[in-house]
């Protein structure tokens, strides 16, 4: 359908087939509908956990749970997909019956408009109604812990649209395929509004795009590309004026990309990192130093036991933690254990995240605070609290009424009275308290008590973070406590509820290191000591070996007491070195080169390595146009990759006819969207079977009526003398050509039975 | 109600009319799928008025040239149109004047039959009549309220050309419409046929393989062999250029282990104990003094029926494929 038709199009439910078409999609469709309602209701509820909260005494379900959003999202695209596949794949692999359809006296395109509005409207209906029922169970009390809002529906909605989206995603691969004789694009056109209104909406909403978003966008544009090829293929652009087949073959690989690049992504991640030794960048093995046997770096997250681990001794050889000579060693030499608190502070996006009161989208779960740690210790009142923009919200678990709000003139009863936060404030909440602050101030608040007061403030504006502390426990676990850092660029406080904190100033130029930890060590003599652990290289798999890192040790007074060095680890056995430059397999990477587009992969190459990107919170300048050799020879090697398949276009292209000009032009595009451009252009060529010419001999496409080399046309079917014409088939009896074979005067012989 | 009562006396001779613009036309049309040469070069004109009937052996492209012609398939080379629209583009108003009956007959099994009425009757606006999807109904003996599922094979094929005949189409195609069916539900079939050819200016065009349906509809018939139009002529032309012959010899027919020499138009030969009966097409002059070189005494000529003569048309023949199969 063309615009121009779009514009001209009566509404449908004015018109009589339309109502037949959604009375007939009904009656068709609806015990299916029904019991897909049935279904997703079932799963939401389970995703609700509230097998799980009948059994507690008070109500915990809210509707931002991970378990809902999933079940939500994938069934409304599973009932989208079977939708689409039950309204029309029966009647397409049913030939006569789709040629009835297709036969209709309506416009196709308005025809299938209107099953796919019927159709739309049954997903609305499957999807909508357990949408509903579970909003429902909000008024049923001592279910739901959550106050209703009227953000709340838009996420189930939002889902809604996926389901739709990729309900007409389906039709549209299926209405592509060759059996339907079906190439209008319509449901494309309307599905590709649905997307961009879809991400749109998610963006708006501050979802976590990437997490619940990014699988149904692909599985779409994965069915649009498919059939948006084979459409191509059949030579859906064939009548199309210059300009539009332009738009096609642009089109193509862009619709490609997001696909290709998962499934580029997905290969590097299950063959390439999988085979990677030691692949979380943050991991640092466990060294022998002379003065503590050795010392294991741990980091927050690394609340588990890792597989692998190994003691890098000082001559070089490794031994594991649970072997002989490592347990000897731990009871002869006391083992240094470094509990990290935050993993960077010069890059703090890879420390402690405070929560940002903007991130109040539909699927953020963390919007909830951790209630019952603040709730548990006053069980009274049962509240919980929610980040609402500037302030807090308290509710009452039971009734879901707003009982007051915290700002940080401390709780109100009115909101007109409620002092905001600055826009700009991050949320820190570990074990019982919780901590505002930003550049300038921290705020400490306190939800049991209801008060809200001024920790700190930094009229310069040099706060950085506020770290919670973990207790160090045993091996494998840690714990937080009630103390935390209040972290500056120039210095670290300690403890700083209390009147006189203890203040750790920084010793060294950070400028000159890439990396600093801020660790509480092992208890020695009753007392904890703080170690700042330097590291002057950044931290990648294969970086961190190139100089040795710098702890200065102080304790819980400040005071420095000594300093140490903890050696690198340059000295790796061979076999070890071998196995890390092997980290990454050549074949792999070479895989994923070819097949990720140059516009995507280059700038991302660029970004990871450092080139654009520098730490903004403490304002230094660590841009320095550090290029790590491994992503110099990713570049290269991404350019050669699709340098290649350019090249290997070039005598494809001109094989199918290109001139040079065109070639080039596909030339470009190939080199720019790596392998989705090469299946572009080999899709959006129809390449018709060929047959030998009889006049000529050389091939020839069997569509064309006259031959390319020789100019001649296919000769007509041979004569034998025994065809019967009448005057009104005169045309077809003069287009048929005697043949020799047929020639009266060499007659063949004949076998009598 | 009025039940159809279809009489081929009324009919009047279609190809008698004057010859109009063609409702239907095939140039070159050429149809491959994949490296299977469906159709070749098929060219054929259908004027307005015309009972055609598309014969052809299992295979020969029938269902394929009328799938193109509506539409639904596109030629690999040539062209065809109907109402002088290119099929590849045909408009709504037009299909709405053509009523086309697929073999397989399908309806909603789970509508009704008057379910499936109303659902079709509601793309035919003002257009439908309603007499007429009746009248074929209680043709056919079909309860209203009965579903299309439990509707015998040859009740469904009623409640189809129902569906087809109500919109009052100015042309019909029918692919194989009496496929499948028992010569009672065949006869049905055909009465209802013959009652819409009443209508004046009405084109039928009908793939079949049954020779006695033919026979009773059409005005001319179209052959389709291996996907070449062999044949495009009135049925009375058709007989007139097909003869059987009973050639006698003095003793024994020649052997057949020494083949006999061919000729243009030979399409059967079969020995018997002292002759050996021939069937040819277009035959002439010539055709006797061949006989004659063969060491025929005599020659008879004798009755063919029309689907001894099909079966010796559309048969298998040794000239057309390039082996000896007589």
């Amino acid at each position: 359908m063309s615009v121009s038709d779009f514009i001209r199009y009566t509404h449908p439910l004015r018109t009589i087939a339309m109502k037949m078409i959604f009375w007939k999609e009904f009656r068709e469709q609806r015990l299916k509908v029904l019991l897909a309602a049935i279904v997703l209701f079932a799963v939401e509820v389970y995703g609700l956990g509230l097998h799980i909260d009948l059994q507690a005494e008070n109500p915990q379900s809210f509707y931002g749970q991970s378990g809902l959003l999933t079940f939500s999202w994938l069934g409304c695209l599973l009932i989208g997909l079977a939708m689409a596949l039950s309204q029309f794949l029966p009647e397409i692999y049913h030939r006569d019956h789709w040629a009835t359809v297709l036969h209709l006296p309506v416009h196709r395109g308005k025809h299938i408009l209107q099953r796919a509005a019927a159709g739309i409207f049954l997903c609305i209906v499957s999807m909508g109604i357990p949408l509903i029922l579970a909003i429902s169970l909000y008024f049923i009390p001592g279910v739901i812990a959550e106050p209703l809002t009227a953000k709340l529906p838009l996420g189930g909605m939002t889902d809604i649209l996926f389901g739709i989206t990729c309900y007409l995603a389906t039709l549209h691969g299926i209405l592509s395929s060759r059996g339907a004789f079906w190439r209008r694009g319509v449901a494309m056109g309307v599905m590709l509004p649905a997307l961009v209104i879809n991400v749109y909406l998610l963006w708006h909403t501050r979802d976590s795009l990437l997490q619940t978003a990014i699988w149904p966008i692909a599985i779409i544009l994965l069915l649009g590309t498919a059939c948006y090829g084979n459409a191509l293929s059949q030579g859906a652009s064939d009548n199309q004026p210059w300009f539009a087949r332009a738009v096609n073959a642009t089109l193509l690989p862009i619709a490609l990309v997001i696909p290709v690049l998962l499934v580029s992504v997905t290969i590097v991640v299950i063959f390439a990192l999988s085979t990677t030794h030691n692949t979380r960048s943050f991991w640092q093995p466990w060294r022998e130093i002379p003065d503590y046997g050795y010392v294991r770096i741990r980091q927050r997250h690394e609340n588990y036991k890792m597989k692998n681990e190994v003691i890098f001794k000082a001559d070089g050889t490794t031994i594991k933690p649970t072997d002989d000579e490592a347990i000897n060693l731990a009871l002869s030499k006391r083992p240094l254990v470094i509990q990290a608190v935050c993993a960077d502070l010069l890059n703090p996006e890879y420390g402690y995240n405070p929560y940002s009161l903007e991130s109040d989208g539909y699927r953020n779960t963390d919007r909830y605070l951790r209630k019952i740690e603040f709730t548990a210790q006053d069980p009274q009142l049962l509240w919980y609290y929610i980040p609402d923009g500037k302030y807090f919200t308290g509710y009452d678990k039971k009734t879901r009424l707003i009982m007051g709000y915290m700002g940080k003139s401390g709780f109100v009863i009115k909101r007109s009275e409620v002092q905001p936060f600055e826009r700009q404030d991050k949320l820190i909440v570990a074990a019982s308290r919780c901590f505002m602050f930003n550049r300038f101030h921290i705020y400490e608040v306190n939800l049991n008590t209801r008060q809200v007061s001024l920790a700190t403030a930094s009229p310069k504006g040099n706060i950085v973070t506020v770290l919670p502390i973990y207790a160090f426990v045993d091996h494998d676990n840690t714990q937080f406590t009630d103390q935390y850092f209040f972290v500056f660029n120039d210095r670290i406080e300690l403890n700083p509820s209390s009147t006189k904190p203890v203040i750790f100033r920084f010793d060294r130029e950070l400028g000159e290191y890439r990396r600093l930890n801020i660790s509480i060590g092992p208890m020695e003599n009753n007392e904890t000591n703080v170690y700042l652990h330097y590291s002057p290289t950044y931290i990648e798999p294969e970086q961190y070996y190139t100089s040795p890192d710098l702890v200065d040790k102080y304790d819980v007074k400040g005071v420095k007491t000594s300093s140490f060095t903890i050696p690198n680890a340059r000295a790796l056995p061979d076999e070890l070195e071998t196995r890390k430059n092997a980290a990454i397999p050549p074949f792999y990477l070479w895989a994923s080169t070819l097949i990720t587009p140059q516009f995507i992969m280059t700038p991302l190459a660029l970004y990871r390595s450092n080139l654009w990107w520098h730490s903004e919170k403490l304002d230094l300048d660590d841009a320095s146009g550090y290029i790590p050799s491994d992503y110099r020879d990713l570049i290269s090697i991404l350019l050669s990759g699709s340098l290649m398949l350019a090249l290997i276009a070039w005598p494809i292209a001109r094989r199918m006819g290109k001139s040079p000009l065109h070639t080039f032009g596909w030339m470009l595009n190939i080199y720019t969207f790596a392998l989705a451009g090469f299946i572009a252009f080999l899709l959006s060529h129809k390449r018709g079977r060929k047959a030998r010419c009889p006049q000529c001999g050389k091939n020839r496409s069997i569509s064309t009526e006259l031959c390319p080399h020789c100019k001649s046309p296919w000769p007509a079917p041979v004569r034998d003398g025994s065809e019967i014409f009448d005057e009104p088939a005169t045309l077809a009896l003069a287009e048929m050509s005697p043949s020799p074979a047929s020639d009266p005067s060499q007659p063949e012989n004949i076998a009598v039975s | 109600m009025t039940t159809p009562t279809p009489q081929s006396e009324q009919l009047q001779p279609q190809s008698d009319l004057a010859p109009a613009s063609p409702v239907i036309e095939f140039r070159r049309v050429t149809k491959f799928y994949g490296k299977r040469e469906v159709l070749r070069d098929v060219s054929l004109s259908i004027p307005q008025g015309c009972v055609y009937g598309l014969l052809g052996r299992n295979g020969q492209g029938k269902t394929t040239a009328i799938r193109i012609l509506l539409g639904m398939e596109e030629a690999t080379r040539g062209t065809a149109s109907v109402f002088g629209e290119d099929s590849r583009r045909i408009s709504p108003s037009t299909r709405a004047r053509i009523g086309y009956l697929p073999e397989a007959h399908s309806v909603y099994g789970w509508m009704t039959v008057r379910e499936n009425g109303q659902y079709r009757s509601s793309f035919f606006p003002g257009q439908w009549k309603q007499t007429i999807f009746d009248s074929v109904i209680a043709h056919f003996n079909l309860d209203l309220t009965q579903r299309a599922n439990g509707l015998s094979r040859g009740q469904r094929a009623g409640l189809c050309l129902a569906l087809t005949l109500a919109p009052e189409p100015d042309l019909l195609v029918l692919d194989d419409p009496a496929l499948g069916l028992d010569p009672v539900a065949r006869r049905s079939l055909l009465q209802s046929m013959l009652y819409v050819t009443r209508r004046a200016n009405r084109s039928i065009l009908f793939s079949s393989h049954v020779l006695a349906d033919v026979e009773r509809v059409a005005d001319r018939i179209a052959i389709l062999d291996r996907g070449v139009l062999r044949a495009d002529c009135t049925l009375e032309t058709f007989r007139n250029q097909l003869l059987h012959y009973i050639l006698r010899f003095n003793g024994a027919p020649p052997s057949s282990g020494s083949p006999l020499p061919a000729f243009p138009g030979l399409l059967q030969a079969t020995r018997r104990e002292r002759d050996i009966a021939v069937t040819v097409a277009n035959p002439d002059a010539e055709t006797e003094k061949r006989f004659a070189e063969w060491g025929a005494t005599s020659v008879e000529q004798a009755e063919l029926t029309l689907e001894d003569a099909f079966i010796a048309y559309a048969g298998d023949r040794g000239g057309k494929s390039g082996g000896s199969l007589f």
